[in-house]
């Protein structure tokens, strides 16, 4: 049995010392975003702690949240499952679990781009020391993944963090919260300000492939 | 810019460094030194998962040895950077340019270049006073808290 050592009982003070973008609200752009309207995501589901089948479902509660709830003129599109384990510039936008730690960070983005224009992005989830869960009830001691991803996702749409507390860009999350899943008003401003929106949010693709 | 946001009882974070005690960042470190950034060399490598990464080889100037071996200078391999038009960037690790000062918590991979141990957490940028930044940390409490993490090494 996998044993984690949690940090739940961890009294802590948080910095934000990572991605610091320029501010324009309380949120912050990277100064980089997506050219196309749909940009699709690969899922390896392998991981340490839920069944795979309820990966995708929470990936994709965290993509949509940015268009359905922003209006967005923007969207992540599931394209299909995939077995790559590593991640690269490879035009394969992937999201992976991995059982190894980042220190502190739950979730990782590795965004590539070329002057403004965003070309890849991948995000890992460091499994080793962190229980995740899916869907909104049954968590103890972890985090759910539709929270982490929609942040994470936050990221890799060219959003950095925000000083809102209450917002999904924040950088930090409690325990089993729920709340980086629903939009703060700040979140929107931001999405909104790289994908203005239009009448209508983009319709992702429903084609699926399978990759290796 | 740096903030630091004092929370009661947050457990984790995403892509933020978490104010993990020095000591604890020092324990698992094999070195840990105070330097100034004199280069910023962008490379290709893989890491040791195998993700093909733009990495910024930062070269130090070592100031001060607080744990480990003491070498005048030290190259730090930190994902991220930008070769030609191409940039990567990782959410949960700084970016450092040349004249940056930061206390640098650092192992080897498996190719023997020095990474910052558990990744985020081995960087403490330090501003002009000598304190950590977004902490208020002063330069004399790290030594103390290195230290005391080294002493508690089993």
């Amino acid at each position: 049995m996998k044993i984690k050592p949690l940090l739940a009982t961890v009294t802590a003070s948080i910095a934000i010392a990572t991605i610091t973008p320029g501010r324009v609200g309380a949120y912050g752009v990277l100064g980089y975003s997506w050219q196309q309207p749909v940009v699709p995501y690969y899922i390896n589901t392998a991981n340490m702690d839920v069944a795979t089948t309820a990966i995708e479902p929470a990936i994709r509660t965290a993509a949509t949240a940015w268009p359905q709830q922003s209006g967005a003129s923007f969207a992540f599109a599931f394209a299909g499952f995939s077995t790559q384990a590593t991640n690269t510039n490879d035009g394969i936008n992937l999201i992976m679990f991995r059982n190894a730690s980042s220190g502190s960070a739950l979730a990782t983005t590795y965004s590539w781009f070329s002057g403004t224009r965003m070309i890849d992005a991948d995000i890992v989830f460091w499994d080793a020391n962190f229980l995740f869960f899916t869907g909104s009830s049954g968590c103890s001691g972890g985090f759910y993944i539709e929270d982490v991803a929609t942040h994470e996702f936050g990221h890799a749409l060219g959003l950095g963090h925000s000083a809102v507390a209450t917002a999904t860009m924040y950088p930090s999350i409690s325990t089993c919260s729920q709340q980086a899943r629903s939009l703060d008003a700040d979140d929107i401003a931001g999405v909104l300000s790289l994908y203005p929106s239009t009448a209508m949010a983009p319709t992702p693709p429903t084609g699926l492939r399978v990759i290796k | 810019m740096a903030a630091v946001l004092s929370v009661a009882a947050v457990p984790a974070v995403a892509t933020a460094q978490q104010v993990v005690p020095v000591a604890d960042r020092a324990r698992g470190a094999e070195q840990v030194v105070v330097g100034r950034v004199s280069s910023v060399t962008p490379v290709w490598r893989e890491n040791d998962f195998g993700d093909r990464l733009i990495v910024s080889v930062l070269h130090v100037i070592v100031d001060e040895s607080l744990k480990g071996s003491s070498q005048p200078a030290i190259d730090v391999e930190v994902e991220g950077g930008t070769i030609g038009s191409l940039t990567l960037r990782v959410s949960d690790l700084d970016t450092f340019v040349t004249g940056d000062r930061a206390v640098f918590y650092v192992q080897h991979n498996r190719r023997g270049g020095l990474i910052p141990h558990r990744r985020g957490l081995g960087l403490q940028k330090l501003d002009n006073a000598g304190r950590v930044r977004g902490s208020g940390m002063t330069l004399d409490q790290v030594r103390r808290e290195v230290r005391a993490g080294a002493s508690r090494q089993p």
